[in-house]
Parts: C-alpha cells; sequence; structure tokens
C-alpha cells in the first residue's frame, strides 16, 4: 500500500466521515478526528523509519540522481499531461512528519472546542488534508491545487473561531491573511504556468530533469524565478511580506495557530526548495544573494518587534517570522551545511512553534487574556505548563540539546562557510535578541507574584491533557540530542538541490570565463 | 519507589561493565544526567526530599570516586596518558574533504582531570553541606534535580574535545545557572537576576560562537587537538596561520570566557547571581561554574600563546577586573556580595596570569581559589542560616556561637588573602611572579603594581567582613523574633532567639573544605624553593604535557605580596577594631565621592540598564512604530483601501441612470473622433 496515499485519505476520509455525524454528537467527531490523525502520525513514523531501506517504487531523476520513493501515478487528464502522481523524498518525509505531529497534537488540545464542534474538526481535517498533499504531490498542478485547498478551510477557522483584541479583529486578520496568500499564490502560478508552457509537463519529476539537462535557459530563469520565489516568500514569510503572519497566528484559535506557524510557513519554504530553487538553480545563483540580506531583517527586525509586544501571541509571532528568516539564511546559503541547517529548523522550529501556541492556547482558554502585563506567576498554579514554556523558550532561544540548536548552528556555520559573515553576524546576534524577549514573556507571565485573580487556574493533569506536551518536547530533545537520523533524512532530498546550484555556479563561473 | 529500583539495578549494571570497558568518563559525565532526569520525572522521588537528595550525592560521589581511582592516581602513578571516547555527532560529507565533522565525547588528560577532581570534590562537599541549608524547603527536590543538571553540564565542558561539544555544555551551565539563581522563582529580584546572568553570558556566546567560526575556518576543524597539531610546526607556532584574524578569533573566543568567568565589562551578573541560595552560589558562582572560562582558556590556550595582541587583551581585562571588584567589595555590606565581589577579584588575577602566560598558574590559583571560596560561601552560608541576614553590620560576635564556622572561615579568609603558608599563598604569589617577569606583555610591570595592590584591598575586605561579623557583641535582633512561623526564604526552623552553630551535616563539609584550603598550595610550591624541603611542584609536573615554562619563586614578590597582604588585615583591625566602628560603617565619611563610586559598581550597572531599558526598548520601539504604521498602515492596509477607493469610483460609472450612460457614451465618441482626427 502506498504510504503517502494512506497519509493522504485518512484525514480526507475523516472529513467526509464528519460532515455525516449530526452536529449533536462531538464526541464522535473528536473521537473520528483523534483516529484519524493518531493513524496518520503512525504511518508517519513508519515512512520516516523505513525511508532508508523501503523497496516501495521508486522514480529517479536521471540528471540529478534524485530519488523518489513511494511514487504512485494515475492519469487524470492526459490530454492536458496532467496527472495526480504521489511520491516523497527525505526532505518531504521531514515536513509530513512534522505535519502529522501538528495536527495530531493539535487534535488533542482541540478537545476543549465547544463552540460548533463539528464545523470545527471538519475545516482542521481539510486544512491539514491540503498541507499533507502539498508534501507528497509530484505534480505541480496538483501541488498547487493542494495549496489552495489548504488556504479556504484557515480563512474559515480563523474568521469562525478566532479570537478578537483590542488592536485587531478576527476578520480583519483572516482576511488579510487569505488575500497576501492568494495574491502570492497567483505569482507563483503565473511561474508555475511559464515553466509548464516551456517544459510541457506538469510532474515535477521529469521537470526537474529537464531543469537540470538546460530547457530553461538562463534569460528564462532570471525573468521567472522573482515572482515564482516572491510567491512562497511570502508563505515563508519572508521581510517586508510578513506581516499577515503574527496577526494571523495571534487570532487563530491554537490548534490552527499551531499548524499555521508549524507547517503552513514551511509550505513557502519548501515551495522554494522544491520549486523555485530546483528549476531554476542558475536564477538561484543570482537572486538568493539578496535573499541573504533581507533574511536580516527577518532575524533582527522580527525580534526587535517581538521585543516591543506585549500580546504573548504576537510575541511568538514576531518571533516566528524571526526565526524563519534563519531558514532563508540557510537556503541563502546554497551550501549543504546551511541548506540542511534550513530544513532541519524548518521541522525543528515547526514542533517549537506548535508547542508555544498549544501551551498559550492552554492558558488563555482559562485566563481569556494574554497580555503579559495581566499575567504573572502562573507557575505556581501551572507547574507543568509552566516548565512546559520555560523549555519552549529554551528551545526557541536556541539553546543546545534541542533541535532548534542543531539547525541554527548548521545555519550559521553554513553561512560563514559561504562568506556570507555579515548575515552570520546576525544570526549570533538574533539569537541573543530571542533569548531578551522570551525571557521577558517567561518572566512576566510565569514568575514573580501571581494576581489574586489567577488563583482558580488549573493545571494539565490527566495524561491526555499532558500528550500533546510531552510528545512535542520529546521530540524537540530527541533530535536535539540526536541529529544524526533526521539529518540523514534531510540530506537525501537536499543534496541534489545542492549539486544543482553547484552546478550552476560552475556554468556561470564558465561562462564569465569564457567572456 | 520500588519500581524505580529496579531500572537503577540496570543502570549500575551498565554503568559498571562501561567503565571496565574504558568509559570511565562518560559513566562520570552522565550520572548526574540520570539523577536529574530520575528527579524530574518520577515524583515520588521528586516530592521526597531526602530521596533526591541521596540521588544526586550518590550520582556526583561516583563521579568523584572513579575520578580518583579511574584517572588521577594512575596518573599519579606515571600513566598519564590522553584517553579519548568520542563518537560523530553531527557529520556532513561534502567537497573533498571530510566535510563538516562534529563529534561528542571526553578527553582525559592532565588538564581535564584536574579540572575534575575540583567539580566533583567540591560539589560533593556542597551537596552534602545542602542537605542541612535547605533543610524544610518544600521543593528540595527540584534543588537536587537542578543541581545534577549543573554538575553534568559542568562536566560536559571539562571532558569536552572539542569548541563544538564546549559551546554546547557552556550553554547548558548558563541555562541550569539561570535555573538555580531564579531558584526563589515567586521573587521578583531573583528572577530579574536570573535573567541578567543568562543574557550577559549570551551576550559573552555571541563572541565566544563567532570565535569559534574563526577559528574552524582558518583550522578546519573543531577538535582541539587537530586545531593544535594544525598550528604547531615542530617546536613553535605557524607564523602564517596566527596572522591578525587569529588573534581576532582568539579575542572573540575570550568573549566566551569574559561572560562565564565574570570579565569586565561582562562582570556584571555575577554579584546579583548571589538571589540564589547559598550553596548554589559556593559551588556555581564560586568555585566551579565561573572557573569554565578559565579551564576553557587553558584548553585552548595554544590559540592565545602564538597570537599577537590576544594575551595583552585578556591580561589587562583581568587586571581591571581584579582592581574593580576589589574595591567594590570593600563598600559591600552584604556578605554574600563581599564574597562574589571577591570572586571576580580572583578570576581577574586568574584572567591576567592567562594573559601574561602563566597558564599553570591560573590553572593553580583556580583550583586553590575553589576550594577556600567555596569553604567562605559555605561559612557565609551557615552565618545566614544562624542569623537570617545577609548584611555583615546585623551580625557580630559570631564567634562565641559559631565556633567551627569562625574558626573555618578564618582559615578560609587567611587562605584567600594570601597569607603564608595556606593555599592561596602559594597560588597568587606564582601569578604575581609570572606577571612580574612577563617582559612580553606591554605594560606587565603596571600588571604587576595592580595586582600587588588588590592583594592588599583583599586582605583589608576580609579582614573587614571577618571583624565585623565574628568578634565583638552580636547585634542582631536577639528577642525580636519571638514568634512562632518561620518566615525568610529558606529553611527557617522556628523562632531563633540567639544565633546557634549550624548542624554537623553542615560543618562537616566546612571542616573538610578548610583542610584542603590550608593543605592544597604545597601541591604547587615552585621547584626551586621546594627542592630545599624534598618538595616539586606536583601541580606543574602533572599538567606537564601542556606547560610551556615552570614558574620559579620569586623571594622579593612574595616578600611584597605578604607585607601588603598583612598590612591590609592591620588596616582592617585598625578601622574596624572597635566596637562603634563594627556597628556604624565608618567607610562613607572617610572615603568620601570614592566611596561614593565604588558604592555604585562604577556605575557600569546602571549604564547597562539604561542601554537596555532605554535604547534596546527605544529601538524595539521603532520598529514596533515602523511595523505597525509603515508595513501594516501603510503598505499593506494602504494596499487594500487604495484597490477599495478604487472600486468605489468604478463602482460610480455604473450608475444605472440612462442619461449618465449617454452622456458617457457620447464623450467616448468625441475621444474618439478627436482621436482619429489628430492622428
Amino acid at each position: 500500500m502506498n504510504l503517502p496515499l494512506v497519509i493522504l485519505l485518512l484525514p480526507a476520509f475523516a472529513t467526509l466521515a464528519i460532515f455525516a455525524v449530526p452536529a449533536s454528537r462531538p464526541q464522535v467527531v473528536k473521537g473520528i478526528a483523534f483516529l484519524a490523525t493518531l493513524g496518520v502520525l503512525v504511518a508517519s513514523i513508519v515512512l520516516a523509519v523505513t525511508f532508508g531501506t523501503t523497496d516501495a517504487p521508486s522514480e529517479t531523476v536521471r540528471a540529478t540522481g534524485h530519488v523518489y520513493k513511494h511514487v504512485m501515478t494515475v492519469p487524470w487528464v492526459p490530454a492536458l499531461g496532467l496527472q495526480f502522481k504521489l511520491g516523497v523524498d527525505g526532505m518531504g518525509v521531514a515536513m509530513v512528519l512534522l505535519t502529522a505531529l501538528t495536527i495530531f497534537t493539535g487534535v488533542c488540545v482541540s478537545f476543549s472546542v465547544k463552540e460548533r464542534a463539528k464545523e470545527f474538526f471538519l475545516n482542521l481535517l481539510a486544512l491539514v488534508t491540503g498541507v499533507f498533499g502539498v508534501f507528497v504531490s509530484l505534480d505541480l498542478f496538483f501541488y498547487y491545487f493542494f495549496y489552495e485547498l489548504a488556504v479556504i478551510p484557515m480563512f474559515l477557522l480563523i474568521g469562525c473561531w478566532g479570537s478578537t483584541t483590542k488592536t485587531m479583529s478576527r476578520d480583519y486578520a483572516s482576511m488579510k491573511l487569505v488575500l497576501m496568500l492568494t495574491t502570492g499564490a497567483v505569482f507563483a502560478l503565473l511561474g508555475l504556468l511559464a515553466m509548464y508552457t516551456k517544459a510541457g509537463s506538469f510532474d515535477m519529476v521529469r521537470l526537474e530533469q529537464l531543469a537540470a539537462t538546460g530547457t530553461f535557459s538562463r534569460a528564462f530563469q532570471l525573468a521567472w524565478f522573482p515572482p515564482v520565489f516572491l510567491g512562497f516568500a511570502a508563505l515563508v514569510p519572508m521581510w517586508p511580506l510578513h506581516s499577515w503572519s503574527p496577526g494571523g497566528h495571534a487570532a487563530a484559535p491554537a490548534a490552527v495557530s499551531m499548524l499555521h506557524a508549524g507547517v503552513l510557513m514551511k509550505i513557502g519554504a519548501y515551495g522554494i526548495l522544491r520549486v523555485a530553487v530546483t528549476y531554476m538553480p542558475e536564477a538561484a545563483q543570482v537572486y538568493l544573494p539578496w535573499v541573504g540580506v533581507l533574511c536580516c531583517f527577518n532575524i533582527v527586525y522580527g525580534g526587535l518587534v517581538a521585543m516591543a509586544q506585549k500580546d504573548m501571541k504576537f510575541v511568538v509571532g514576531y518571533s516566528s517570522s524571526s526565526h524563519m528568516g534563519y531558514v532563508l539564511l540557510g537556503i541563502a546559503t546554497a551550501n549543504l551545511i546551511g541548506v540542511q541547517g534550513a530544513v532541519y529548523l524548518m521541522f525543528a522550529h515547526g514542533v517549537m512553534t506548535a508547542l508555544a501556541f498549544s501551551l498559550i492556547g492552554f492558558f488563555y482558554e482559562q485566563t481569556h487574556t494574554r497580555m503579559l502585563d495581566d499575567l504573572g506567576g502562573l507557575m505556581k498554579k501551572m507547574p507543568f505548563v509552566g516548565t512546559c514554556f520555560v523549555i519552549m523558550s529554551m528551545a526557541s532561544a536556541g539553546l543546545p540539546g534541542f533541535a532548534n540548536f542543531v539547525s541554527e548552528l548548521l545555519v550559521i556555520i553554513g553561512a560563514w562557510h559561504a562568506g556570507m559573515y555579515v548575515p552570520a553576524i546576525l544570526a549570533t546576534w538574533g539569537i541573543v535578541v530571542t533569548g531578551v524577549y522570551l525571557l521577558r514573556t517567561v518572566k512576566s507571565a510565569f514568575l514573580g507574584r501571581m494576581p489574586a485573580r489567577w488563583e482558580g487556574l488549573e493545571d494539565a493533569r490527566t495524561p491526555f491533557q499532558k500528550l500533546p506536551f510531552v510528545l512535542l518536547v520529546s521530540t524537540l530533545l530527541l533530535f536535539g540530542f540526536w541529529p544524526a537520523p533526521l539529518l540523514s533524512l534531510i540530506r537525501q532530498g537536499v543534496t541534489p538541490i545542492v549539486a544543482s546550484l553547484d552546478k550552476a555556479a560552475q556554468k556561470t563561473a564558465a561562462e564569465t570565463g569564457q567572456r | 519507589m520500588s519500581f524505580a529500583s529496579l531500572p537503577a539495578a540496570n543502570v549500575l549494571g551498565a554503568a559498571t561493565a562501561a567503565v571496565q570497558d574504558g568509559w570511565t568518563a562518560w559513566v562520570i559525565l552522565f550520572a548526574p544526567l540520570a539523577a536529574a532526569i530520575i528527579v524530574a520525572c518520577v515524583p515520588p522521588i521528586r516530592k521526597r526530599p531526602l530521596a533526591a537528595a541521596s540521588l544526586s550525592i550518590a550520582a556526583i560521589g561516583l563521579g568523584a570516586f572513579l575520578a580518583i581511582t579511574k584517572y588521577f592516581l594512575p596518573s599519579l602513578a606515571g600513566h598519564a596518558e590522553t584517553l579519548e571516547k568520542v563518537v560523530t555527532w553531527v557529520s556532513i560529507p561534502f567537497g573533498d574533504g571530510k566535510g563538516l565533522e562534529i563529534g561528542f565525547g571526553t578527553r582525559m588528560d592532565p588538564l581535564s582531570i584536574v579540572m575534575m577532581l575540583v567539580v566533583t570534590v567540591v560539589g560533593l562537599a556542597i551537596h552534602v553541606y545542602s542537605l542541612g541549608y535547605m533543610h524544610g524547603d518544600p521543593s528540595m527536590g527540584r534543588f537536587y534535580g537542578k543541581l545534577s543538571l549543573f554538575v553534568f553540564s559542568m562536566l560536559g565542558i571539562v571532558v569536552s574535545p572539542n569548541f563544538v561539544q564546549t559551546f554546547v555544555y557552556w550553554e547548558l551551565v548558563g541555562v541550569s545557572s539561570y535555573l538555580l539563581i531564579g531558584y526563589y522563582w515567586t521573587k521578583d529580584s531573583a528572577g530579574e537576576a536570573a535573567k541578567k546572568a543568562f543574557m550577559t553570558n549570551r551576550v559573552g556566546d555571541f563572541g565566544f560562537l563567532l570565535g569559534i567560526l574563526v577559528v574552524w575556518k582558518l583550522a578546519g576543524s573543531f577538535d582541539f587537538a587537530e586545531i593544535a597539531a594544525k598550528l604547531r610546526t615542530g617546536d613553535g607556532y605557524d607564523a602564517a596561520l596566527l596572522g591578525g584574524t587569529f588573534s581576532l578569533g582568539a579575542a572573540l573566543v575570550f568573549c566566551g570566557a569574559m561572560g562565564k568567568s565574570a570579565q569586565f565589562p561582562l562582570h556584571v551578573w555575577l554579584p546579583d547571581a548571589m538571589e540564589g541560595p547559598t550553596p548554589v552560589s559556593a559551588l556555581m558562582h564560586a568555585a566551579t561554574m565561573v572557573a569554565a572560562g578559565i579551564y576553557m582558556i587553558a584548553r585552548c590556550f595554544f590559540l592565545f600563546e602564538g597570537t599577537t595582541w590576544a594575551p595583552t587583551l585578556v591580561a589587562w581585562l583581568g587586571g581591571i577586573t581584579a582592581l574593580m571588584a576589589a574595591t567594590i567589595a570593600i563598600t559591600q555590606r552584604d556578605i554574600k556580595k563581599i564574597l562574589a565581589y571577591s570572586t571576580l577579584s580572583q578570576l581577574g588575577y586568574m584572567t591576567l596570569a592567562l594573559g601574561a602566560g602563566a597558564y599553570t598558574g591560573a590553572m593553580f590559583h583556580l583550583t586553590t581559589h575553589a576550594f577556600f571560596k567555596a569553604l567562605l560561601f559555605l561559612g557565609a552560608g551557615s552565618v545566614i542560616h544562624a542569623v537570617h541576614s545577609q548584611d555583615i553590620f546585623d551580625m557580630g560576635g559570631l564567634r562565641k556561637y559559631m565556633p567551627s564556622t569562625w574558626r573555618t572561615f578564618l582559615l578560609g579568609t587567611l587562605a584567600l588573602c594570601g597569607i603564608f603558608p595556606f593555599a592561596g599563598f602559594w597560588s597568587k604569589d606564582e601569578i604575581l611572579s609570572a606577571v612580574a617577569h612577563a617582559h612580553h606583555l606591554p605594560g606587565h610591570m603596571v600588571l604587576y603594581g595592580v595586582g600587588t595592590l588588590v592583594a592588599g584591598l583583599t586582605s583589608f575586605y576580609m579582614g573587614r567582613a571577618l571583624f565585623v561579623t565574628f568578634l565583638g557583641d552580636y547585634r542582631g535582633p536577639k528577642h525580636a523574633d519571638d514568634g512562632h512561623g518561620g518566615h525568610g526564604g529558606h529553611g527557617d526552623h522556628g523562632a531563633a532567639h540567639e544565633p546557634h552553630e549550624s548542624p554537623s551535616v553542615m560543618t562537616v563539609p566546612l571542616w573538610f573544605l578548610a583542610i584542603f584550603a590550608v593543605v592544597i598550595g604545597f601541591v604547587g610550591v615552585p621547584g626551586n624553593v621546594g627542592h630545599a624541603f624534598g618538595l616539586s611542584n606536583r601541580f606543574e609536573h602533572f599538567l606537564h604535557a601542556w606547560a610551556t615554562a615552570e614558574g620559579e619563586f620569586h623571594l622579593n614578590v612574595a616578600l611584597i605580596s605578604t607585607v601588603v597582604a598583612v598590612a591590609g588585615l592591620a588596616l582592617a583591625w585598625r578601622v574596624y577594631g572597635t566596637p562603634a566602628a563594627r556597628a556604624h560603617d565608618p567607610l562613607p565619611e572617610r572615603l568620601g565621592s570614592l566611596h561614593r563610586i565604588w558604592r555604585n559598581l562604577y556605575y557600569v550597572d546602571a549604564f547597562y540598564g539604561f542601554l537596555v531599558a532605554k535604547v534596546q526598548q527605544g529601538i524595539a520601539w521603532v520598529c514596533w512604530l515602523f511595523e505597525r504604521n509603515v508595513i501594516i498602515g501603510g503598505a499593506v492596509n494602504g494596499t487594500s483601501q487604495g484597490a477599495r477607493l478604487l472600486g468605489d469610483r468604478l463602482r460610480r460609472v455604473q450608475s444605472g441612470r440612462l442619461s449618465s450612460y449617454v452622456t458617457w457614451t457620447l464623450l467616448g465618441a468625441v475621444a474618439v473622433a478627436v482621436a482619429v482626427l489628430l492622428r
């Protein structure tokens, strides 16, 4: 049985099943969502663990030696060359694992949703179906289709179940998010269509082969790399296209923030690597240094803005855009160390940020405020949640022992290796800035004296309440202490990309040499 | 606890097997981690103070035992070989070389053995002492768990074979320090102090990481031995490799040490760190953690030995720190703060020694200091435990009530002041001799003068603390504390009518450390005097693998520093010999504005406070204003408003009025006609 198909269909069928359950039976809805996502998580772990040894049908890009495994093709509109094609490489597996982990824990923390639970889970599972679709598709048409599929439920989830604060309404946040993301996507689509007309295929394996053998001329690449890149970069989000993200995080309900910051933003970085850089490496070599400049704004500016925030979700939101700057920096290094670090960070940051939003969601349900000035001393009533929050902050601040440290270290080493000294120095300084605002958050929310009105707060007590937090913390620790397995998985996927970048650089150097 | 004993047996079995296979250092390293994890994850143990404490003490005790029997004694017997057990942690092959290789493991050589002994032996004494000091604290399990985490992190630095592992554990030490300083987390000041310590260290680590990258780029490796091999050509150093960039790398690496060992200008966190429980101050912020910076520089001494300007920078910063901290210490009233600034000052000595090239001298002073400063802190803890105050002017006359504490504190003071023949005499003297004869160092005689002056200041502030605390009559509130309930942060046990000696679980560690404070100096008696008495400089011989030149005894240096030290004590007695002076500190009037500057810590803390609260936060606010008004308000909302406005205008075209349509059509026709005619 094709594992990516299972992973894609489980949430899809669960969505349909929930559709059939009457709204008066929320327990059944939650049960279905729980079982389906648990199944997806198990399947993803199996996929990741067996990836190196599996003998499932695979397809290789001859020119680069890039292997996609678990490949399955179903013709759809043969006349247009459209097909439903699934398959994954190491990078895809890492992202699938991240998504599965996030949605499973997201469903666990959403058990407390009372208002219109049926519709909530329906949208949540539809959303995650789209996300899985992006990571397992090997056909650009479906890749794009699944991406759009993910955006619509996001709009509803934030617009209907989101929270409105003094500074920003949920309508504004959801509208802005969808408009900015779809605008970005349209730009990317233009590029995808240009590639389609040039190459005559949406098949991503074939496109990779054609790109490696020089189908896309230098002029073509230089013209079309910017729209494709910017389309995905808006999703990352790259400065200055980032303003949809902190607001979106802040307004969204916990599980949606988790998916949103944990996974959705990684689709952007994934698209940059999988599509923009892979198909247009020569243009990438030209434009990536500029990305190396812009990402510094992400890192430092994002961190500084986070420092000025008073709403915890905005702190974490701007912190996310700051951390995604490291991902962009890793990609901009165009070497194996940096790009691996970038993908590792996509995973690590996803898990860390899911943990952050699940924890904030947990106490927000009781306090109904996330403003740092209102909180304080929560550790007294919530030792477990508080401890997890400290752990999350430490992970986010790039402390060793957590996966984030490994990835940030690799990104910085990669940047140094690539001679990008100034971005590397700023990135290192960014770690200091992260420490400042996170420790401040920890201190004002969890330490010190507790206002009397929080006496009634309850900690996570039951094993089920603790499960999502424990799962996410242990994942961060596992891959922080033992990075080798995940790194080799990622390496399988990014080595061909880096190789094509190297080849493009050599080609450019040779051409300038001839002239 | 029955279910915990089964895995414990397995763990013990595995550990025994590992020791037999030569992985002893791994066992020493991971035993405290295991203790920390068990304490953290097994509530029945965490909630039983004694169970958690005995687990932690067992872990560090095992470490001390193994370190002595498996490494120290064999190497004394002449088997001092370098033992490495390293596995690959991260490996990214690329290019034609081996790519990026980061190892994880243990490297045991004389240097790490010495440091491991200091950490485990001093640590063991403090672990035991804490049983008494923390007695009655409901979250003692949490305390011991964190303490074990710290020991694990510290040992990780000690055994580290490469820069990345050092950095990893460096950060973990920072975390455990954060957790322990903030132990009394309901206190606002504790939370602030923890944050300050963490962030100041982070600033240092920023430089450290960049330094590691510079060195990596130049030497192509993170491994200490590999970098050293790359730099060494024959007897000397590869001059080509040690260009200006390498000096920069060395200086940046030193930034890390500047943070952890609290050297100017990153010294501000250490005195505040005294918010933690006193045993923590003794273990981390006096004896071991703050010594990590010195140890790290000693570990990668090859970077400094050959570079041009980095050692000068190191020496001068050390000298400045020593002088600055000693002067501040004079003005402090809090017994822990006095000791904290004293620690800063002594660390300054060690840094000065490193800059002067006296690497064994620095390690020697580190070792002796670890014992006597831990002793002094524990003594202070014993005093605080008895009188529930930290202000020395609230104390007095404790000699009568606390004889053991008084005697051990006296021994510790004499050792710190460098009075012959106590430990500090030998180690401080070695440093001063080295500085006096470091002719390659610009301004070495000035630094020697500073060092000697600091010796006098040290005697003065320690004499002040000793006389005011222990002599005369008790000035504390004898009967004020008549109530029943215990209050105050730590281990209160009811109302204390008058101070009384601490329990033996606290005084035995005091005596244990006091013995070391007296005798440990003899392991490093310089060769040229030692031979006359049948002693050789065992410490230096032990470290011979790295040592370049032997320290020599110089009678004039020793005489001068002894005279200065005694003079400091005498001056302290002159000032604080009267009951009136002990009740009311005469120093502010006598020193005037100088006192004000010292009392205000040279305004460094105030300046940093301004930087953080005003400048940094100001920049953050400017960014946020830009974000809110330009990016969100301008670009994003502007685009949406522009679209709305445009739509609104275009909408008016379709008004539904026939007359308007006719008008537009006619106007259009005219326009077309004009266009055609004009062509």
